[in-house]
């Protein structure tokens, strides 16, 4: 376990820099009540209750700051989530300067009977800006799960997406994506081919492809752990088997989409185009290679598909254009 | 409805998340600030002294925090499914809360005329403290393993961003 996956609180099974970041919250805010309290006459004791609590939340804060940028530098360059936690910590940083300054302007000041005004004035600003801060940090963690299920993760997190156009596509519609030793067991990859975003596993030499969001609630594979043969969701525990696509336990009800692989010299390479539901029969196989003017054979669980793309069963010259998925 | 509002529709994600980190913050000051207060010199305007009051402080507005998050928690709760793991860890985290929620209150009734004076924090009060800062950490370490292990709230507002993310890439919707 590397010291990164220690300061993320893996082995306690949650962010360490959630845990402890409600101290400097906590206290800086009862720091501002006793501000106010001394201004409305509660005494020497109150006002020196103010800047202990500033000094202890600012400790406090030091101590969240290092695990929360441990957690900063798991989060993908192309997350959704990135700017906010960028955003986050950037207040964060900011409200800690104004109670800094806060603080040392009333350091030592011990007589007083009331807080001196502008560094009151300092501390309500720095609440503020907390304020915001936090609520960013419970829309990361809430709307966008970030670290949620993390700790289950052994393998690092994909740092970026493999980005690779359609028309990279040779003669049977499959893309090279990167070498087979990058994705090694227990590890993901999340690649996206003209727009189709697949989680990449390796089980037991096999490299395996499907959809990147979970069917529950489209929470991010990739970003899941590999246990016997199956995907976990990192955010409410579905589970899909890597091969199939199916899935082996709830809360989710929908089979992932599964999408075709190959080996070529140690190169892994994908199709994104005209996904199965279970591994390819024959029949299928030799349909896909053969796009045939409409045509309509339904197999299971395609229904779904025509509804999400309706173009899905018209000729077309290749397999990658039956997505639909060129840009306008 | 009520129960919304108490799940923090409005917010866009929880709000007894948000709450806690109040209590689950001041609770334990206080009794860092108790420890404090029985090391240094309690004479009337003195360090200890003020170590005293800012504990009474922290336990008071950290109880009243708490009389605001519990209906929120409980809101969330609900919205559990009884055959889920989190069901059984959100009774056990509501049973904890409320015992250490009696202690805490108890804690600060020992506190309360004695807020004046320049003593420093009674013994009694220093035990409830560590009883009731121990039952807290049991408490909020399950509340943490319902979100970050089981997800609870976890996209529970967010579901149209991220299902249209999905679709964008290509995938199949729940």
């Amino acid at each position: 376990m590397s010291v990164r996956d220690l300061l993320q609180g893996k082995p306690l099974g949650m962010p360490l820099h959630v845990a402890i970041v409600h101290f400097p919250i906590a206290l800086f805010t009862l720091s501002v009540v006793l501000d106010v309290a001394g201004f409305a006459g509660g005494g020497s004791a109150v006002v020196r209750g103010a800047e202990y609590t500033l000094l202890f939340g600012l400790i406090g804060a030091a101590l969240a700051a290092v695990p929360g940028f441990a957690d900063y530098t798991s989060i993908r360059r192309d997350h959704p989530a990135r700017a906010t936690a960028t955003w986050h910590m950037a207040l964060n940083l900011t409200s800690v300067v104004l109670y800094a300054v806060s603080l040392g302007l009333r350091w030592g000041r011990f007589d007083e009977q009331r807080a001196p005004v502008w560094p009151f004035a300092l501390s309500v600003i720095g609440l503020v800006v907390m304020g915001v801060s936090g609520y960013l940090g419970g829309e990361l963690v809430y709307a966008d799960g970030i670290g949620v299920g993390r700790h289950r993760r052994r393998a690092p997190m994909p740092q970026r997406t493999i980005t690779v156009d359609a028309a990279a596509a040779d003669a049977t519609g499959f893309v090279p994506i990167a070498s087979v030793d990058a994705i090694s067991d227990g590890k993901t990859a999340r690649v996206d081919v003209g727009g189709t975003v697949m989680t990449l596993v390796r089980v037991n030499g096999e490299v395996c492809a499907f959809q990147e969001f979970c069917t529950h609630r489209c929470g991010p594979l990739s970003e899941g752990s590999v246990e016997d043969g199956q995907i976990r969701c990192p955010w409410h525990n579905s589970r899909f088997d890597v091969r199939s696509g199916k899935v082996t336990h709830g809360p989710a009800k929908v089979d992932l989409k599964v999408y075709e692989t190959q080996v070529r010299d140690g190169q892994v390479w994908v199709r994104a185009g005209a996904p199965s539901t279970t591994s390819p029969a024959p029949g299928v196989a030799a349909r896909e290679q053969r796009p045939s003017a409409g045509s309509e054979r339904p197999e299971a669980g395609t229904d779904d598909d025509a509804k999400v793309h309706p173009e899905r069963h018209l000729p077309s010259t290749s397999p990658i254009e039956l997505e639909g998925r060129r840009p306008e | 409805m009520l129960k919304e509002l108490l799940q923090g529709k409005w917010l866009g994600h929880p709000v007894h998340p948000a709450l806690v980190h109040v209590p689950m913050g001041l609770l334990p000051a206080a009794l860092v600030f108790d420890i404090l207060s029985r090391v240094s010199d309690s004479s009337t305007g003195g360090a200890g002294a003020a170590m005293a009051v800012t504990s009474f402080y922290c336990i008071a507005a950290g109880l009243i925090v708490c009389l605001l998050a519990a209906p929120a928690g409980m809101a969330d709760w609900l919205q559990i499914k009884p055959n889920r793991p989190a069901h059984g860890m959100g009774l056990w985290h509501m049973g904890l809360n409320v015992l250490g929620l009696v202690l805490w209150a108890v804690n600060l009734g020992l506190r309360w005329n004695r807020l004046g004076e320049g003593a420093h924090v009674p013994v009694a009060g220093l035990v409830l403290s560590v009883l009731g800062t121990g039952l807290l950490v049991v408490a909020a370490y399950l509340g943490s393993r319902m979100v970050f292990g089981q997800g609870i709230g976890v996209a529970r507002f967010s579901k149209e961003k991220w299902k249209r993310i999905a679709a964008a890439g290509g995938a199949r919707l729940p």
